[in-house]
């Protein structure tokens, strides 16, 4: 891997203190400033005013496509696992390159879509060794706008996959033993369909009694179980090939056909596939079966809306990006991420108005977008990973296949009325406190690998106690931070609190302090 | 921290808590309010996330059923000679890594194959499709959230420990939450009326960073109004902004309440292990401490301990995660004894489901479905296995088909319901807080004699 040489590498953007600059740099641009870093809280880790000017030249398709079509050599290069003097390797450089590079990496909305498809098609380092991770991860980004039948394809055969789920050394029926189902079983449920049988809205559907209608039943699931036997780890290069290889995370798996189980399996739809097919012949059926059931484009498109614009999208909306996901060529992901981020319902709001089109920032973008929006420096080596598995999201560790939070999580608004917001299974008393900590360390202390500097908002203002230039104060920060969206009632009570600082770097501490632990920002809209 | 002004925020949430809270759970609440509350009682969850395979903590001792236990085990079956005998009559061993527990095994009872169900249910019945069953059985998230809320739709945002929270949240006459998790978020402890506390491990509760200078303390009173603003309340599309902020709201009172209670407890004498459970068991253990403190007669804890999906070797990992769970369990009880509440504590397991008792083909087992279950205190009639304990047969009469997974005898509704009516729970409320009760016969399981 090459070395990003980053001793001190920041995002170098001019602050933009004053919205109405902003807006004046380019007054026949259609998109504002403000609607720009909108867009960005949901296509990258977090606006910054060099981007938002882009934007502002180019449009927001213009923006994606160049975003896509952006050459690999600009990819954000994930490093290889560390390795000790003992030989232990750590997934550290991995961890803290993943905040290095939503500071600054050129690839931003690659590297969105790649994180949140790793949170649809879970991995974690909780089962898997650091060396199995960083190429599942590095897949994950050069898949980020392929097809999603080459995704299923790549990430089903990776030895990561193979071995976080188990499908790797998977038997064929033996006396007394069965098929290991897991893999079988968490496709069909987390990475395509669902529980449930979908209308094109992403709307479960019920038999005539209002029972839901599942997807698919237990002799499914031991019908893919058996099409996926007979696959083991590559062999090292030299060595000599047998079912049971040693784990190498290098090279997709190999098939053997004496452990395929070679007899008729039933799939989705009555689907059959004969008997002794090669494993890879059934492999690959049984992947076309899944990827043409009708629930894949609801099913994904809607976690893709959640993950990337808003926990509660509109049954509309979810068919409008599905009804592209059924597009020629079926489930290409370039054309569905466009479509979900110039959606009316995404762009709904851009105006500042109220809008339902929101989420709470998980904590990895909560906490870029801020030190994005502050114009932070962020070091090669940080602590951030530390900060925000506190929070409960250690990137790359989700605790379970389940990713760090359900996509179906509700929130009970009262007895009779839920919510979807998959964030909130996050939220509790303890992290909410850890929340207003982390902010409190990043303003007054300092995290590892992070400097957050506040000159720009005391010098050029001449900020002084009790001066008037305190509103100036919350102007930047209100435009750089919150994208002109502050509330009048938020605003003054953060200039009554400002006031009663002694000095001009405590006032604007105790401004961003203010800003980032308050809930009008941890809360996207 | 000031609590006047905590009260003015407790105000803010009680009001907005209050009229969520419909009329009959209101006149229930009343009802209930009639009950003596007697002495203190905690009850305290342990979930083994991922399906913990129950048939390699509870082995059947006698000779039947365990030469038809090692013949279909195979490769992943226990020597009978390491397991622990439960009682003198041996008829049924525990897991050798609960070794730690056999000082406490007369206040440690087992509960057979208790699972999710709708009603009872033949295996007749469940191959003919002719019965209603739970919603995904088999599926990881369903299976956690209907063995956590007691009903088997899946759909439920309340769990029935925060229902039995909302119905004897009168017994306690302080503020603080009757039932905190210290395992993060968990829909068990979701109630109507009442919201969980939630606590980490060996970190002090509430906000750091605030002096008493009167500059810090305006920095406070600025973050308070954040949470209260008007503009949370005018404006329409700002349900999570609320929701958030509301949270926010009782963690500042919550954890203000709780510090200064904390600050009368002395340390405890007993050692806990320093593994994820142990430090959860070590953190319920000062809560109940400083119950008097809190103006607490009755709580309720959440823990956890993951990694119990044991797909491919079984056998190297639910070692290594019953050497964590037992150890915990044994220190837990100990300190109970030394707050001398060993007889109000009572502790029990949870999980998705058990696994098959048929191996896959990599060393492992896959989900299944009724799971034997710890019960653990000095109120516990223990050293005895309670329930029906399934026949050790594939395709047997408790094989919902032919790898072993077992239809429960017992249902989560009467298990959960027996641990609620020692709790305090008045029979009258059996209905509210377990909507499924009535199709089962048995109310209560028997464990507490």
């Amino acid at each position: 891997m090459t070395k990003p040489n980053l001793k001190r590498l920041a995002v170098s953007a001019t602050l933009l203190l004053l919205s109405n600059a902003a807006q004046a740099a380019t007054p026949a641009s259609k998109v504002t400033a403000n609607a720009a870093a909108r867009f960005l809280e949901q296509a990258s880790f977090g606006p910054i005013p060099t981007t938002i000017a882009d934007i502002q030249t180019a449009g927001f398709s213009a923006w994606i496509d160049s975003q896509i079509a952006l050459d690999k050599t600009k990819w954000s290069p994930i490093p290889d696992p560390s390795v000790d003097a003992k030989g232990n390797t750590s997934l550290t450089p991995a961890q803290d390159a993943f905040f290095l590079y939503a500071h600054f990496g050129q690839d931003q909305l690659r590297q969105r879509v790649a994180f949140a498809l790793g949170q649809i098609w879970v991995t974690s380092g909780v089962k898997l060794s650091p060396d199995a991770i960083v190429p599942y991860q590095r897949l994950l980004q050069a898949d980020a706008f392929a097809t999603f039948d080459k995704i299923m394809y790549d990430l089903t055969l990776s030895p990561a996959m193979g071995h976080y789920l188990d499908m790797v050394n998977n038997n064929k029926a033996t006396a007394g033993h069965s098929p290991n189902e897991n893999y079988a079983r968490e496709i069909l449920q987390l990475f395509t369909l669902g529980l449930y049988q979908l209308d094109a809205y992403g709307r479960v559907m019920k038999d005539s009694k209002g029972v839901p209608v599942p997807s698919y039943s237990q002799d499914v699931i031991e019908g893919f179980a058996a099409a996926f036997t007979g696959w083991t780890y590559a062999p090292k290069p030299g060595a000599t090939s047998h079912f049971g290889n040693p784990s190498n995370w290098a090279a997709p798996m190999v098939a053997f056909e004496n452990n395929h189980d070679k007899a008729v399996k039933v799939l989705l739809n009555n689907h059959q596939l004969p008997a002794n097919q090669t494993a890879d012949a059934d492999l690959k059926a049984a992947l076309d079966n899944i990827f043409h059931h009708s629930n894949v484009g609801p099913f994904i498109c809607r976690q893709l809306i959640q993950r990337l614009v808003t926990s509660n999208p509109s049954d509309a909306y979810v068919k409008r990006i599905a009804d592209v996901f059924n597009q020629r060529p079926r489930g290409n992901l370039a054309a569905v991420v466009k479509a979900i981020l110039l959606d009316p319902d995404a762009r709904k709001g851009d105006d500042g108005s109220e809008n339902t089109t929101t989420k709470l920032r998980e904590p990895a973008l909560w906490i870029s977008t801020f030190l994005r929006g502050l114009n932070a420096q962020v070091l090669a080596v940080n602590s951030l990973p530390n900060a925000t598995s506190q929070l409960g999201q250690n990137i790359y560790y989700p605790p379970t296949v389940f990713n760090y939070f359900h996509p179906g999580y509700d929130i009970s608004l009262s007895p009779t009325q839920t919510y979807n917001a998959p964030e909130f299974e996050l939220l509790s008393e303890a992290t909410a406190a850890s929340a207003a900590d982390l902010v409190n360390t990043l303003v007054y202390g300092g995290v590892n690998g992070v400097t957050v500097d506040l000159t720009p908002y005391i010098t050029p203002l001449g900020l002084k106690p009790g001066a008037v230039e305190i509103g100036k104060l919350l102007d930047g920060l209100n435009t750089n931070l919150m994208g002109g969206r502050m509330p009048a009632d938020m605003r003054a009570t953060i200039i009554k609190a400002c006031t009663a600082q002694t000095s001009p770097k405590a006032m604007a501490q105790t401004a961003v302090y203010l800003i980032g632990s308050s809930w009008n920002y941890q809360v996207e809209r | 921290m000031h609590s006047n002004r905590r009260n003015f925020l407790h105000t803010a949430l009680g009001l907005s808590t209050m009229t969520a809270v419909g009329g009959l759970s209101r006149l229930g609440m009343l009802n209930a309010m009639t009950q003596p509350s007697g002495p203190y009682r905690a009850l305290v969850c342990i979930f083994l996330y991922g399906g913990n395979d129950s048939n390699n903590m509870v082995v059947p001792l006698d000779s039947a059923g365990y030469n038809n236990y090692k013949s279909i085990r195979a490769g992943l079956a226990l020597d009978s000679a390491s397991l622990i005998p439960l009682d003198g009559a041996k008829q049924f061993g525990l897991h050798a890594r609960f070794s730690d527990l056999k000082p406490f095994l007369g206040e440690t009872a087992l509960v057979a194959n208790v699972g999710t169900l709708v009603h009872p249910v033949t295996r007749t019945q469940f191959l003919q499709n002719s019965a209603p069953l739970p919603s995904n059985l088999f599926s990881h998230a369903d299976q956690q959230a209907e063995m956590q809320t007691a009903v088997p739709d899946g759909l439920s945002t309340t769990g029935w420990a925060g229902r039995l929270a909302d119905h004897m949240a009168h017994s306690n006459t302080g503020s603080y939450p009757l039932l905190v998790s210290v395992a993060g978020n968990a829909r068990f402890g979701v109630g109507n009326s009442t919201h969980p506390g939630a606590v980490t491990p060996n970190v002090a509760p509430g906000l750091r960073g605030f002096g008493t200078d009167a500059a810090s303390q305006a920095r406070l009173t600025a973050l308070e109004a954040l949470v209260t603003q008007d503009s949370l309340k005018t404006d329409s599309g700002a349900v999570l902004l609320r929701q958030a902020a509301k949270n926010m709201g009782s963690t500042l009172n919550d954890s203000d309440t709780l510090n200064k209670a904390l600050k009368t407890a002395t340390p405890l004498r007993t050692a806990f292990p320093n593994t994820s459970i142990g430090n959860q068991l070590n953190e319920v253990a000062k809560l109940i401490e400083v119950r008097h403190a809190l103006n607490m007669n009755r709580q309720i804890f959440f823990c956890a301990l993951g990694g119990f999906d044991t797909h491919t070797s079984q056998i190297t990992d639910q070692d290594r995660l019953f050497s964590q769970l037992s150890p915990a369990l044994a220190a837990f009880y100990q300190a109970t004894e030394e707050l001398v509440v060993a007889d109000q504590v009572t502790t029990f397991t949870e999980s998705d489901f058990s696994r098959t008792l048929q191996p896959n083909s990599n060393g492992g087992s896959d989900h299944a479905w009724g799971s034997h279950h710890i019960v653990m205190g000095a109120s516990v009639k223990g050293g005895k296995m309670y329930g029906k304990f399934p026949t050790i047969q594939l395709n047997g009469p408790d094989d919902a088909g032919g790898e072993g997974r077992w239809i429960p005898s017992t249902s989560v509704d009467q298990y959960a319901a027996t641990l609620a009516q020692w709790f305090g729970l008045p029979v009258s409320s059996l209905p509210a807080v377990f909507p499924n009760l009535a199709n089962f016969t048995g109310k209560d399981v028997g464990f507490f004699g």
